[in-house]
């Protein structure tokens, strides 16, 4: 494991280095080589249960989707904005808790939850981003994100009447049938989450190639000069961040059924870090990025059967060792905006 | 065009704008003088929208957009550039430009004059190269051209040209005249004066927080206040 | 009436525990300009060995003690190691700060299992002052976080290294003209800061459960308090850290108790909408 990531660091490390000559361009179709083997190999993932069906394989799967589209909508405020957004995890382990206490004190559905839910993650992001994201610099939104994080952990710990406490709630609802397809099974719930992470990989691309997603660009690399070209920065921050904690929520309304359990324990900081850590590993802003540091860092472990515990640890120092040996510092992290060269779709 | 009515500014306790009027006409092309710590950055920044003055009002096109935020004031028309050369360093030109004209402003200049503008400015051979691999100079039109090409009318200038060589300052004068000829309102903020007087057809100069001349540059530059504010500060040599 | 003085004390108890927690976060970020979201962990990690000492025995001032010194030079590692290399980036700070969060919470659950544990209080039992009844352990939490307070002002105002800080605070080129060497002095500041942290630590071990998720709690509260009491202000993050235990306090008893941690939340939400210049002073721009 310890491998691979090292070649996939240093290759991300010198292309980010400005290009010139021979030798870089070789590089940097080594570059465009692994970001397309990544997509390959989750292209495999996401297929073999389909192939071949076994329960760990198709657990495997759905697991790495979630976790997956995690990482792509993080992209999308983090790695398109340039934000620090510490409460992923929080919002992940919202949509779960919300979808589910919508099921069972309302009286709805596994469908008829998902609106509602969005709606009250995209009201929140709000509330939390647009105070703290009127500020340059992004510190006051780090910050407050963090916070934030640990607020909503803290009160589903708290609320026992609601959210069953620390202990969390158990889930015995499966989402309903649709279009004939049981989305209840283990191969069902595998295609909502894979729905789930094609879902957010095209609305990621959408705002990539929109004049949205320019502006974000641009707020990211200087948000004074966006502003005096009138982009409304705050207003588009807070925009990518909602959408952002929005698809999480999503996720996570999926993944309540899928493991049958909610708790507390699925919004703790580290989760939220470890979003983020997949995200410098695997290269901010770029499009196959979050897909590479999801593979290596949800799928390999577990197919080696690495504790979390030192998963997280192997990140943690990851992620120590490249913000402060990569060249140019933290703006070094963020994936290069434009190819220079052939063109590759980024 | 652009009005300035009694506007004041302090800065904790020191006033570093006392009751500035002045207007601005369409297609004029002005230059904002005065010795250091005259307030003109102040200025400009209270009418970018930067800064919001404590007292006074603005008026762009008749309508009053005191305390209104840049990109607000961006899409009524007012555009600025930045000191020092200040583009999106890993972007292509191409991509500068465009994320400048997404936002359109009410009256905005038709693609057809846009494209004309950036002609002239002379960045064609350029648009897939990397913002920051341009030559200083250039990047400076750089500025110039993402202002422009968010369909603003008015443009401010600030410091266009500090640090450039003599020849890039020539290219950077016929340029801005260039501009102004085909219809674009420009003030320009800057220390040099040589390059400002040879450029402008009316200079408004500023002296401790306070309108002290407006006219035509050589009778600007002979007025006795004028000379006076120059020698008493050190603002006579140019870059 | 009773019940309002036992709610204030309960508040200020606790008040004094963020208090101590924040007077490290607030002097790191605000002298040194380093977001180090890692100093919960020196709470926990203050906790545990609190734990260790006086599970082998030894009385409980000296496992404060230890959990102090410790910490002091848990900081000073991380300030060399780490941080000393992102100065003048507080983003890249923060990342790091990420990373080590990660490694220190896992390697501690890891190596201490996430089972909680417990330190029997130096005190126990309650005193009672009037018609009042007060936790003497509680008593005692607050007694020590204010030495600690008084102790660090004091060292503030006599010590060389105190009045260097100080001067660090008003200018740091000043200071660096006078002849105060800038990087001793913030490596010291690290490990005074840790230090405090470590023994925070020890006080929490002596009242709520040690878990090696706990670090995550006080550190939001420490940055909430050093945000609003003004960075690198000491007297600030004092006077936010006891309001913020009174605010909890008085809320969870009056309002709601499931939300306590909310409150800090609310304040802080608030204080961002009404500031213009945001919580750090003059350096942000609004866009």
């Amino acid at each position: 494991m310890t491998g691979k990531v090292d070649d996939l660091g240093r290759a991300a490390a010198v292309v980010r280095e400005p290009v010139r000559g021979g030798a870089s361009q070789k590089i940097l179709t080594l570059f465009s080589l692994v970001q397309f083997a990544g997509l390959l190999l989750l292209g495999l993932l996401l297929l073999a249960p389909l192939l071949y069906g076994s329960r760990y394989v198709v657990y495997l799967g759905t697991l790495l989707a979630l976790q997956a589209t995690l990482a792509v909508s993080l992209n999308i405020v983090m790695g398109y904005a340039g934000q620090f957004a510490l409460a992923h995890a929080a919002f992940y382990g919202f949509g779960a808790y919300a979808s589910a206490i919508f099921i069972r004190d309302y009286d709805m559905t596994f469908w008829s939850s998902l609106p509602p839910t969005a709606c009250l993650a995209a009201a929140l992001a709000a509330a939390v981003g647009y105070p703290s994201m009127r500020f340059t610099g992004g510190i006051h939104f780090a910050l407050i994100t963090f916070a934030f994080g640990e607020l909503l952990r803290l009160v589903a710990a708290n609320l026992h009447g609601l959210t069953g406490g620390p202990q969390g709630m158990q889930l015995s609802y499966a989402p309903v049938p649709v279009l004939g397809i049981d989305f209840g099974s283990a191969r069902g719930m595998y295609y909502l989450a894979a729905g789930v992470l094609a879902l957010s990989m095209i609305i990621a691309k959408l705002i990539r190639r929109s004049g949205f997603g320019r502006s974000l660009l641009a707020i990211r690399e200087d948000e004074v000069l966006a502003a005096s070209l009138g982009i409304d920065v705050t207003a588009h921050k807070v925009a990518a961040f909602s959408i952002a904690s929005v698809i999480a929520a999503m996720a996570g309304a999926v993944y309540g059924p899928f493991v049958g359990f909610v708790s507390p324990e699925m919004m703790s900081a580290s989760d939220s870090i470890s979003v983020v850590g997949m995200l410098i590993v695997g290269g901010i802003g770029t499009t196959s990025g979050p897909i590479i540091g999801t593979l290596v860092f949800v799928g390999l472990p577990e197919l080696l059967r690495v504790a979390k515990l030192y998963r997280l640890v192997v990140l943690g120092l990851i992620i120590v060792v490249t913000v402060l040996f990569v060249p140019k510092g933290l703006a070094g992290l963020f994936g290069r905006m434009i190819p220079t060269g052939p063109q590759r779709g980024r | 065009m652009l009005r300035l009515e009694g506007i004041s500014h302090r800065f904790g306790g020191l006033e570093v704008l006392r009751n500035i009027d002045f207007s601005v006409s369409e297609r004029e092309l002005i230059g904002l003088i005065g010795p250091n710590g005259a307030g003109k950055t102040t200025l400009f920044n209270v009418i970018t929208g930067f800064v919001h003055p404590f007292a006074g009002k603005v008026h762009l096109r008749g309508k009053d957009v005191t305390g209104y935020p840049a990109h607000r004031l961006v899409r009524l028309g007012l555009a600025r550039t930045f000191q020092g050369a200040r583009v999106f360093a890993n972007m292509s030109i191409a991509e500068c430009l465009a994320v400048a004209r997404r936002k359109r402003a009410a009256d905005a200049m038709r693609a057809a004059e846009l494209d004309e503008i950036l002609g002239l400015l002379d960045l064609e051979k350029y648009m897939s190269d990397q913002a920051s691999s341009l030559p200083s100079g250039l990047i400076r039109l750089l500025g110039i051209a993402m202002a422009l090409s968010t369909g603003a009318r008015l443009l401010l200038l600030d410091e266009p040209a500090a640090g450039l060589s003599a020849e890039e300052t020539e290219v950077l004068q016929r340029s801005i005249r260039r501009l102004n000829q085909i219809g674009v309102t420009i003030v320009v903020v800057d220390h040099n004066l040589q390059f400002v007087m040879g450029l402008v057809s009316r200079a408004i100069v500023l002296d401790a927080g306070r309108l002290i001349a407006d006219g035509p540059p050589h009778a600007v530059t002979a007025e006795p206040h004028v000379i006076e504010a120059y020698i008493g500060g050190s603002d006579l040599a140019e870059d | 009436m009773l019940d309002f003085v036992q709610t204030s004390i309960d508040g200020l108890m606790v008040g004094g525990l963020y208090a101590t927690v924040a007077l490290g976060i607030t002097l790191v970020f605000g002298l040194v300009g380093i977001l180090n979201f890692a100093h919960g962990q020196s709470v926990m990690l203050g906790a545990y060995v609190t734990f260790f000492v006086v599970s082998a025995g030894y009385p409980f001032w000296l496992g404060a003690l230890f959990a102090a010194i410790a910490m002091g030079l848990f900081g000073a590692l991380l300030e060399r190691a780490v941080f000393r290399r992102t100065l003048g980036d507080p983003l890249a700070g923060l990342a790091v700060s990420l990373g080590i969060i990660m490694i220190v919470e896992n390697l501690a659950a890891a190596a201490f299992s996430p089972d909680p544990r417990f330190v029997d209080p130096p005190v126990s039992g309650s005193v009672q002052i009037g018609p009042l009844i007060l936790s003497s352990q509680r008593l005692l939490v607050l007694f020590v976080s204010v030495v600690l307070i008084g102790g660090f002002n004091l060292f503030l105002q006599r010590a060389t290294l105190g009045k260097a800080i100080r001067a660090m605070a008003q200018s740091r080129e000043g200071a660096a003209l006078v002849g105060v060497r800038v990087p001793m002095i913030s490596r010291a500041i690290f490990t005074i800061g840790s230090a405090l942290a470590g023994a925070a630590g020890a006080l929490y071990a002596s009242l709520f459960a040690i878990t090696p998720y706990m670090g995550a709690t006080p550190l939001t509260k420490g940055f909430i308090l050093a945000a609003l009491g003004g960075l690198g202000s000491v007297p600030g993050a004092i006077a936010a850290g006891f309001l913020l235990g009174l605010a909890e306090s008085f809320g969870s008893r009056y309002l709601s108790a499931s939300f306590r941690d909310g409150y800090g939340f609310i304040i802080l939400i608030f204080a961002l909408l009404f500031l213009p210049t945001g919580l750090f002073g003059a350096g942000k721009a609004r866009v």
